[in-house]
């Protein structure tokens, strides 16, 4: 559906509103129950603990990690911790 | 064969923690003996990665694995990819400059992006496979470094090292045919009946606008309705339940 037909069907004419709504309707769909998904692999590194978030992440699905709990290369989601441990990070973030 | 791994996460801010638990060399069914060789020979058995006493504590990883994280995510689609074999995967490089992102072919061929792919600033280019720079960026300007028109700056904000080109860890993808939404004439790339979930969403904050609060709580309704009938027709037939791993 074009943005001028939702236009039309919300009895709007002010483009660039109708704009801005519409871009935070897709992100609140999205939350709600995604309708577009990605993944992305990141390379692990040794003592570094915290990693970015992809800039177009509204909601993260799931986290995989390769060797977790196998020894065939495989990606298996890893659970989530709830508290920090005890062992500090040495990347100082 | 790889080592096996016990992997956990936690979100801190807008980061995610990846902890791994301490597993040590090996350990020995016999006290004292710290090697394979030592312990089979006294006639105990070695069990390779098992957790030893002094480490089993959750910390930072341990080791450096190739495309170790995997994060699976919804997206919002607020851009188009038209043609998604109009894709440039010559970008080596990212830095920041003047707190905007910069990307550049630095290898020797040194692309030109101003003539082959055509890129023009204002445009929408849509990267992949480049870590937490993944999604839509708008073009800023092409500039030169090293060789014509090989840079690309991006009004995408970033605040990092100016004097330093960082590598991308894998072969970015740069799809430059793209539609994003900006106009009247914009396709929503969603399916009919979800588009029609947006009109609902539109009326309730116009709705709030004009300071109908009655109105905005029942087109909000009608937003998340319709939103869930759509996803819900998806699904056919008895789930089917699996335990968890991890619960046992």
């Amino acid at each position: 559906m074009k943005v001028k037909e939702i236009m039309e069907r919300a009895g709007t004419n002010q483009t660039g509103r109708a704009i801005a709504y519409i871009k935070d309707a897709l992100d609140e769909m999205n939350i709600l129950a995604e309708t577009h998904i990605n993944k992305e692999r990141i390379d692990l590194t040794k003592d570094q603990r915290f990693y970015d978030l992809p800039q177009d992440c509204v909601k993260v699905l799931d986290i995989r990690c390769k060797h977790h709990n196998n020894e065939n290369d495989k990606y298996r989601s890893i659970p989530r911790s709830i508290y920090e441990p005890l062992v500090v990070d040495e990347d100082g973030v | 064969m790889a080592s096996k791994r016990d992997y956990a996460y936690y979100i801190k801010g807008n980061k995610i923690a990846i902890i791994e638990r301490g597993i040590g060399s090996g350990v020995c069914s016999l006290s004292g003996y710290s090697n394979q060789t030592t312990c089979e020979a006294a006639g105990g058995t070695w069990t390779e990665n098992a957790i030893s006493n002094d480490d089993g504590e959750w910390m930072s990883p341990i080791a450096t694995i190739a495309d170790g994280l995997e994060i699976q995510y919804a997206y919002s689609p607020r851009y188009n990819i038209q043609q998604t074999d109009d894709k440039d995967t010559n970008i080596t490089q990212y830095r920041a400059n003047g707190g905007y992102l910069q990307i550049a072919d630095n290898t020797s061929a040194y692309t030109n992006y101003g003539s082959s792919p055509t890129l023009v600033a204002g445009n929408t280019l849509v990267l992949r496979k480049a870590g937490r720079f993944d999604g839509p960026h708008v073009i800023r300007a092409l500039g030169n470094s090293g060789g014509t028109n090989n840079m690309i700056t991006l009004e995408t904000a970033y605040n990092g090292l100016n004097a330093t080109w960082t590598n991308f860890e894998e072969t970015v993808e740069l799809y430059y045919t793209v539609d994003g939404l900006n106009s009247e004439a914009d396709t929503i790339d969603l399916p009919e009946y979800q588009a029609k979930a947006v009109v609902y969403y539109l009326k309730a904050k116009l709705a709030e606008d004009a300071g109908d609060m009655e109105m905005r709580e029942f087109f909000m309704r009608e937003f998340k309705r319709q939103l869930e009938k759509g996803v819900s027709a998806l699904k056919r037939g008895p789930y089917m339940v699996q335990g968890f791993k991890e619960m046992r």
